[in-house]
């Protein structure tokens, strides 16, 4: 490994992050390893860092539309339940948000509810605030809002300045919501309904409520069980196409450059041919040893096994020298290999065996493809 | 939480899931990253986009970073290269660009880093004006292909015509005569 010397070289190019990959994998692994203590390498580079990071102070500065920070407000409201979860369950309102609503200009810290550094609340203050949000999501466009809150939950409570919750008396022209003028037409029922007559009766017919309950419940299982099954499966089906997309992403970089080699003046097209155990399989080769590089073209040939791999071979008189080694999947047809400079003979041939996942040194005995020089 | 509080102790807040703290940082943040996200995309829309996303992630990881040592302006400022550069390279070559790079937007800043506020590179812009002007235009030029364009040396080596080796070079001596310029041990 090279030494902080070398590397301190490097350092440069590595806070401008232009390093090609193997020198930037080099810093990053040689960084890891030292210790703090000492090490002139992590000075440097804290220097760097800083002094690239004072380049933008220079361009004139441009301001961002006033509706990004709502737009990050909106963001972050959505993950108000992400971030609860982590917090634990202390929630509690700070100040007076209904007011805040109620303002033409939403900030960061009005919408996103700031349930993060309110005292303890109980748990029916947090079921309040719940509702409370419910209605604030839905009021975020002004009138609109006021309506809704005025309607369901401004009157009779409001939340104080401690994020407590207290009783407000309405205005004189404020109509009560629905449920509480059928409260009222109900209260004369309601004295009827505590006479010692319907006492009895109510007894009769305690057990209904129960098994509509039960049924209800039954009810909630199954269709949660139904959608659980149905998520899992759009799951699956995700995890799947994410595969898909990655090897078709994969096939699309190497066929990308596949018309490279086909310009290439030595380009020698090998066939191979399946063998007993993949008689359907075969494959084309497209090498050319001046570019350094070839081709395999697979059809028909089975993935291979758990923990098994495919590799490739080329044996050029006594010499046997491993190509590459593949994981074929359905949706790669083509991979690209490089091939090292040696001086090809009459007799080159080329072999598909199947190994463990390591790869082998020599090629075993399961050979699925091979072909020679026609 | 007041808003002339030090970045650290907004960056602290805000890792306590404080929104008034990331208000607060947004306002005094928000212009300049903007402006380097919108030098580096060229396009307003998606300047706009990286310039959310990038907010949004800092709530989301902020918890996760030790900004006890870490120096919070060149952090963001990193945070906000990195998210800019990546779409640049995405878009440039969608299909070697991997989600990996998308991932690794996180800056890597050295545990030996001194501290340094947004304030305090203000008040240094005439001298990091001067430092770089006393720069030849070929080593502002590999800076600039460099930071705010993304290339690697390889790349700028192509795109300039000039071999690598001579790129590298360019690289580490303008970055070494900036520094020196700047003169940052005395300030």
């Amino acid at each position: 490994m090279p030494d902080q010397t070398e590397n301190i070289d490097l350092v440069q190019a590595y806070v401008l992050d232009c390093l090609d990959k193997e020198d930037e994998k080099r810093m990053d692994e040689f960084l890891s390893l030292q210790g703090l203590e000492g090490n002139i390498l992590q000075e440097e580079l804290g220097e760097y860092q800083i002094i690239t990071a004072m380049l933008p102070v220079i361009l004139k500065i441009v301001e961002p539309d006033p509706k990004v920070k709502d737009k990050i407000a909106r963001r972050l409201y959505r993950m108000k339940d992400e971030i609860r979860k982590k917090k634990g369950s202390k929630l509690s309102y700070q100040e007076t948000e209904l007011e805040k609503m109620q303002g033409p200009n939403s900030t960061i810290s009005s919408l996103q509810p700031t349930d993060f550094e309110f005292e303890k609340t109980t748990e029916s203050s947090i079921n309040q605030i719940h509702e409370f949000e419910e209605v604030k999501s839905k009021g975020k466009d002004g009138i609109e809002a006021e309506i809704e809150l005025g309607k369901v939950w401004v009157y009779p409570y409001t939340i104080g300045k401690e994020g407590k919750f207290s009783e407000k008396k309405p205005p004189s022209n404020w109509d009560p919501p629905i449920s509480e003028k059928i409260e009222k037409a109900s209260e004369p029922v309601k004295k009827n309904l505590h006479s010692k007559e319907y006492k009895v009766k109510k007894k009769n017919w305690g057990i209904l409520p129960i098994i509509w309950i039960l049924i209800f419940l039954t009810g909630l299982i199954f269709i949660y069980l139904y959608f659980s099954k149905e998520v899992d499966d759009y799951k699956k089906r995700i995890i799947h196409l994410n595969e898909e997309k990655a090897g078709l992403i994969m096939q699309l970089g190497v066929l990308k450059k596949f018309p490279e080699i086909l310009d290439a003046k030595d380009l020698t097209i090998f066939n191979l041919s399946g063998s007993k155990y993949s008689p359907d399989a075969n494959s084309k080769l497209f090498i050319s040893f001046s570019e350094n590089a070839g081709y395999l073209r697979l059809a028909n040939v089975h993935p291979p096994d758990k923990d098994r791999v495919y590799q490739l071979w080329m044996l050029n008189g006594e010499e046997v020298l491993s190509l590459v080694t593949i994981e074929t999947t359905k949706e790669i047809e083509y991979y690209r290999f490089q091939i090292p400079h040696i001086t090809p003979n009459n007799d080159l041939k080329f072999l598909l065996t199947d190994e463990p996942a390591s790869g082998s040194e020599k090629p075993g005995k399961k050979i699925l493809l091979e072909g020679s020089l026609e | 939480m007041d808003s002339s509080a030090s970045d650290i102790e907004i960056m602290q807040r805000v890792a306590k899931y404080d929104s008034k703290a990331l208000e607060i940082l947004y306002d005094r943040y928000s212009q300049l990253l903007y402006t380097l996200i919108k030098k580096i995309v060229e396009e307003e829309k998606a300047a706009e986009d990286i310039l959310t996303d990038l907010f949004v992630k800092i709530w989301e990881i902020a918890g996760q970073i030790d900004f006890h040592s870490n120096n919070v302006y060149a952090w963001l400022i990193n945070f906000a290269r990195n998210k800019a550069i990546a779409q640049v390279k995405y878009k440039r070559n969608p299909i070697e660009t991997s989600e990996m790079e998308f991932g690794n937007s996180i800056p890597k800043l050295s545990p030996k880093i001194k501290p340094m506020n947004l304030y305090d590179v203000f008040s240094m812009k005439d001298n990091i004006v001067s430092a770089l002007n006393k720069l030849t235009e070929a080593q502002q030029y590999v800076i600039h292909l460099a930071y705010y364009e993304g290339l690697s040396e390889k790349e700028i080596s192509k795109k300039l015509n000039i071999p690598l080796p001579t790129v590298k070079s360019k690289i580490k001596v303008a970055l070494s005569n900036f520094k020196a310029h700047l003169n940052l041990g005395d300030s």
